[in-house]
């Protein structure tokens, strides 16, 4: 019995450059820089006070985390793209992953148990890794396969593998999957303590690179087995061909500059695929602009694609939006289904000064139209972790 | 479900309960019926309702791996050593396709709350970066990667009371597809303090020392720590490289229902199926009971409706070890290969007044023999439940 095929049929993204999945994909176009001042917390005393803020989102709970906000919005988002109703949507798996949770409310709660006081025993809750995956299955009364997974920045594409394995070994026709994160003081501090952050604006692949920019959102893709798909007579936006995630196994928090890790993890997403590197044409980097990232990033598209790496248009989203962090893998890929069915592949912002050391096409400062049929995204993140998809446009077979 | 899926067996497992730093440690205790439980002394306890947990308190991690640690959390330290104990065990060691899968419900909280003491004196600027780090949910699979190179197929799940045993579930799903020859895969949790009050705060634990799987009278849970990692591998594998094989992985599934008990009975029912086995051919059932009302109950449903009359031997080790949370069915797992292994089923508890109907609990004396195939259940509060179905080499 050959595995299933697998397909994406819904979407939906909560991002600093728009609710929506149209507002997201047409700030990327547009190369539209999407990065403010923080105002959820006071950022004066760090090296930037500039995130990537979700903005105009109407918060329905508002004591509740807004990491789990987030991500109750897109995947409501994604269900109703996706036309998912009845027992097709309760008999759905669940995955979901985020670095942080509900980062806020576990700040509330450390302070409290620091100074003696008596915490709000909802902080908890809203603090716990499953309170998103947990929402979610009350609002819509799911009864499939139900997990969470938190891999640091690597998260993201993380859960959509995760749905991946579950379709294929036949346990769900379906899963909703995707990351979520909030932009908090607590993580905000731990990540700017690690000098990851840049002091002006984040420029990805560009020789004066300093560092990223942090941000928040959620982003949510549902994962069906074609035939379920075409039973139930859903659009399809794009084709999961693979994924693969490992580790560095190098350092918490040093990157390894021999790329070992991410050259692997590429190569075993386009294996697990059955693609040669050059059926692709379209690399989603990582591309956080720091300075080490983007020069071991592309030193591994260049060891797996070798001569054909040249040939291929790379882009970092976090130009414009900053890290999502524990998102960042979804929208991401989400951005990449979007240049798979368009031919649009968005620009990386900022990027002004040629580095020797990243001397790739980035697709500098204006979007390009290609034929892109297949692409590739790349997460990773904090302690070595990695993750990898492959997409394939959909051809209508 | 496809039926010439790889099969999967476990070939080695490492385990840091409060009972014991080895699963023979933990065998002889079970066998001996003793209790994991004391005053909590990794924190001052003395002011909450509850007092009582079951703690880690004696792990030399420098008897496990070779490099010196400056900062380890604790929920870290007993991944590492369970994941070195289990290397060991399968003859892995300098494997490097090796991959891992690690599970844990609130990952490495006393490193958080390290971390976030400078935020309680309003110095954000002045956090130090070591104990960020080492706060992840990952950090604990991180740690061990770097630790024994272990470059293959690598996550984190962070799904509750289940995260351990779900992690594992993982770990025979990616074997089973062919993806993976080799997978540590298990849980780890410590008890820290923030945590523990959450629960105080929710009512669920007992505040008396023993907790009572399965008793119609208990009152709550005591919480525990630690951790089990288990070498799954894929069986092919196994006989090529001569590894003994500690049981057979016949079946898996993780299920939400309407409730706990829907869940349940639906994950049990999927292992069973996947497994081919009928109710009357499992001997033993290691469940989640840890003295919740609710949560036992939920169990004891269940397995009535999956079971009736075959009633299987049921036992729970939490009576001796706690609910170790993210860790809790990783270490059932371990104690049911335990049982494979020395030929027992453990008692839930030493005495019971009234037993509960339906359910053939195994109590005051562990029960001697060979249970060829077992069942181990895993259940979080928030409805998710995951199975796995073990079977004897």
């Amino acid at each position: 019995m050959s595995p299933p095929r697998l397909v994406i049929t819904g979407l939906g993204a909560i991002a600093p450059n728009g609710n929506s999945v149209a507002e997201f994909w047409a700030g990327l176009c547009a190369g539209r820089d999407a990065v403010g001042p923080i105002t959820h917390f006071d950022a004066s005393p760090f090296r930037n006070a500039n995130g990537g803020e979700v903005r105009g989102f109407a918060f329905a709970e508002p004591e509740a985390s807004r990491a789990k906000q987030y991500a109750l919005a897109a995947i409501e988002q994604a269900i109703g793209d996706a036309h998912l109703e009845g027992e097709a949507l309760r008999s759905a798996g669940i995955v979901l992953a985020t670095n942080f949770g509900g980062c806020e409310h576990g700040q509330k709660l450390l302070t409290a148990q620091s100074r003696g006081e008596t915490p709000d025993p909802r902080w908890l809750a809203e603090f716990d890794f499953q309170a998103g995956v947990g929402a979610a299955v009350r609002r819509w009364g799911l009864r499939g396969p139900a997990a969470t997974l938190s891999l640091s920045c690597a998260s993201g594409v993380a859960a959509i593998g995760y749905a991946v394995d579950l379709i294929r070994e036949g346990r769900c026709e379906r899963a909703i999957a995707g990351g979520y994160d909030e932009l908090a003081l607590m993580s905000y501090s731990g990540l700017s303590a690690l000098r990851a952050i840049t002091p002006e604006i984040i420029r990805p692949f560009d020789k004066n690179r300093q560092g990223t920019i942090f941000s928040e959102g959620a982003g949510i893709v549902l994962v069906e087995a074609l035939d379920a798909a075409r039973a139930r007579g859903a659009a399809i936006h794009a084709e999961i061909l693979g994924h693969a995630m490992n580790n560095d196994a190098f350092h918490m928090t040093a990157p390894d500059t021999s790329g070992k890790g991410i050259t692997a993890v590429m190569q075993g997403a386009l294996d697990d695929a059955g693609v040669k590197p050059e059926e692709v044409q379209h690399v989603n980097a990582h591309g956080t602009g720091t300075p080490y990232n983007d020069k071991i990033e592309t030193a591994a598209i260049k060891a797996v694609f070798n001569a054909h790496a040249r040939r291929l248009a790379i882009t970092a989203n976090k130009s414009m939006i900053g890290h999502t962090c524990g998102a960042a893998g979804t929208l991401e890929s989400i951005a990449t289904l979007k240049t798979l069915q368009t031919g649009i592949v968005p620009p990386t912002i900022h990027y002004e000064t040629p580095d020797p050391e990243c001397d790739l096409d980035y697709v500098p400062n204006e979007a390009r139209t290609c034929d892109v049929r297949v692409a590739l995204c790349n997460a990773y993140g904090i302690g070595g972790t990695n993750a990898a998809i492959v997409l394939a446009r959909w051809e209508g077979r | 479900m496809n039926a010439n899926a790889n099969e999967v067996v476990i070939t080695g497992v490492g385990c840091i309960t409060p009972l014991g730093l080895s699963l023979e440690a933990l065998s002889a205790a079970l066998r001996e019926g003793r209790s994991g439980f004391g005053e909590i002394a990794s924190f001052d306890a003395s002011a909450y309702p509850c007092r009582f947990g079951a703690e880690v308190l004696d792990l030399e991690l420098a008897d496990f791996i070779e490099s010196s640690k400056t900062y380890i959390d604790r929920t870290s330290a007993f991944a590492l050593a369970a994941c070195a104990s289990a290397l060991r065990d399968a003859h892995w060691t300098g494997d490097e396709s090796v991959g891992l899968l690690l599970g844990t419900a609130w990952g490495c909280m006393d490193s958080l709350q390290l971390f976030a003491q400078k935020l309680v004196e309003g110095k954000p600027k002045f956090v130090s970066p070591l104990p960020f780090t080492h706060s992840y949910a990952n950090a604990p699979n991180s740690l061990a990667s770097i630790e024994f190179k272990l470059r293959g197929f690598n996550a984190c799940l962070t799904s509750g009371h289940v995260s351990g045993l779900a992690a594992v579930e993982y770990a025979c799903r990616r074997v089973a597809l062919g993806k993976e020859k080799r997978l540590l895969a298990g849980g780890s949790e410590s008890l820290s303090e923030p945590i523990f009050h959450g629960y105080c705060q929710r009512g669920v634990l007992s505040s008396t020392r023993e907790p009572r799987p399965y008793d119609p009278a208990s009152i709550g849970m005591l919480l525990g720590e630690g951790a089990a990692v288990v070498a799954v591998e894929e069986a092919e594998s196994a006989r090529q490289w001569n590894t003994p094989v500690l049981a057979r992985v016949l079946g898996w599934a993780s299920c939400l229902g309407e409730s706990v008990a829907d869940g349940l009975a639906r994950s049990m029912r999927d292992a069973m199926a996947r497994g081919g086995l009928g109710p009357g051919e499992l001997d033993a059932i290691v469940g989640f009971g840890c003295g919740s009302p609710a949560l036992d109950a939920a169990e004891i449903e269940a397995i009535r409706a999956v079971f009736g009359e075959a009633r299987p031997a049921l036992t729970s080790v939490k009576g001796w070890l706690g609910e170790a949370m993210g860790a809790g069915g990783a270490i059932s797992l371990a104690a049911a290969l335990a049982c494979l292994e020395d030929r027992f089923v453990p008692a839930a508890l030493p005495t019971y007044g009234p037993l509960p109907d339906g359910v053939r609990l195994v109590a005051g004396e562990p029960l001697d023999g060979a249970a060829g195939t077992l069942l181990v259940n895993a259940a979080d509060p928030s409805g998710a439940c995951t199975s796995l179905l073990l079977a004897s080499a």
